[in-house]
């Protein structure tokens, strides 16, 4: 099922949806309401991501195996049970990095074009 | 005015939400639905402690939009495997019951001054839209090899605006004035999505024996609309009631009827005993 033999370049570009999850799972585990806080956090209220696509998305990368759901769970008494946490793969993280490094060289690329923001 | 709001109304909004999802493939729900709803509440819940009543109306439209969207990739990723689901058999049956039901609503329409009897065939919008915006739903998987993309879009804008504006048309009943929005945005990409579908089937019918039918169920409605709004635009009332009255009654008509073609359809393609 997982396709974590997957080379992370194969997988790129990445869609929005699946970078801003990843991003948003980078420094620790997450329940689907807190990757929501976390994508509207990162991208200045920008995205506010939906239950259906949010949860169409985790599918999607469980699938592909970019992330995984966490056996863990925090005391029951700071947190509702029933909320299942996610957390990213290594080949999650290396996707990640993978999409990052794209990203910075489409932007340097961009600055060398003189068509960066508030360059005018 | 925002603390008006009780908690029943985030678990009457939350039930609907996940009314709503018997749209997904049931895989899908039986993964995602629960934890969904739970995502739902949590956002409702914050929006409306920031934001108030705009907040969560912006929220419901935002969510709706979300649902449509995913609702169209989770269907296509599970390749429309609906011949053995409920809805593309039902969509005839759901049909006919929900032109019933608008037939039965056009009787607010006549304002006959009998107690009671306003309030009780207004109520009748409600289920009429809901057994059609989930009959509309059954439709694309139900002729899914008569139909092109494009016309499936129509029939899923159809009929997720057919359950916005049930949901709009009952909170805003209700009290919850703001709502009417979604009552109206709602009922329009309904009517928009049922006139291009008339459209497709006149061209490229995918009901032939009624090619002419479907279209009068986004037009008749969009010229009810029109007539009162002339009626409350000039201030005179003789004749615009009837008009109403008999655009509504006519859609739920034709409805039903497109309901008893489907179900025959359904019928006819049901298993037959093999020959001997």
């Amino acid at each position: 099922m997982s396709n974590s033999t997957t080379r992370p370049h194969d997988l790129l570009p990445l869609t929005p949806a699946v970078f801003h999850i990843l991003l948003a799972l980078a420094d620790g585990e997450k329940h689907g309401y807190g990757i929501m806080q976390e994508v509207a956090a990162i991208t200045d209220n920008g995205i506010r991501m939906g239950p259906g696509t949010l949860y169409g998305t985790i599918k999607r990368m469980l699938e592909m195996g970019l992330i995984i759901e966490s056996d863990e769970r925090p005391d029951p008494a700071l947190d509702d049970e029933r909320r299942r946490y996610y957390g990213l793969t290594g080949h999650g993280q290396r996707v990640a990095e993978a999409e990052a490094m794209r990203l910075e060289r489409l932007v340097s690329v961009a600055r060398s074009k003189r068509v960066e923001g508030g360059a005018a | 005015m925002e603390n008006r709001i009780q908690p029943h109304w985030f678990s009457l909004s939350e039930s609907v939400y996940r009314a709503m999802m018997a749209l997904y493939p049931a895989e899908f729900r039986q993964d995602y639905a629960g934890l969904m709803a739970q995502a739902f509440r949590d956002v409702s819940r914050e929006t409306y402690r920031r934001e108030g009543l705009a907040g969560i109306a912006l929220w419901w439209g935002a969510a709706l939009f979300d649902l449509l969207i995913s609702l169209i990739e989770q269907r296509r990723k599970e390749s429309f495997v609906m011949s053995k689901s409920i809805l593309p058999q039902w969509a005839g049956k759901l049909l006919m019951m929900g032109g019933i039901c608008l037939g039965l609503s056009s009787i607010s329409q006549l304002e006959l001054g009998i107690p009671g009897l306003y309030l009780a065939s207004t109520w009748f919008v409600a289920p009429a839209y809901v057994l059609i915006g989930f009959g509309v739903f059954g439709l694309p998987a139900r002729y899914r090899e008569k139909t092109e993309p494009l016309t499936r879009i129509t029939l899923y804008v159809a009929s997720v605006g057919a359950l916005a504006a049930t949901i709009g048309f009952g909170l805003s009943s209700m009290g919850v004035e703001i709502m009417w929005a979604a009552f109206m945005i709602g009922m329009i990409l309904h009517l928009i999505g049922m006139t291009v579908f008339g459209f497709a089937n006149i061209t490229r019918p995918i009901l032939p024996m009624i090619r002419w039918l479907p279209i009068l169920t986004g037009l008749l409605p969009f010229l009810m609309i029109y007539s009162e709004q002339m009626q409350f635009n000039s201030g005179q009332t003789d004749g615009a009631d009837w008009i109403a009255f008999v655009c509504l009654l006519g859609a739920g008509v034709v409805w039903l009827i497109m309901g008893v073609f489907i179900n025959r359809g359904a019928q006819a393609e049901a298993p037959q005993p093999a020959a001997a």
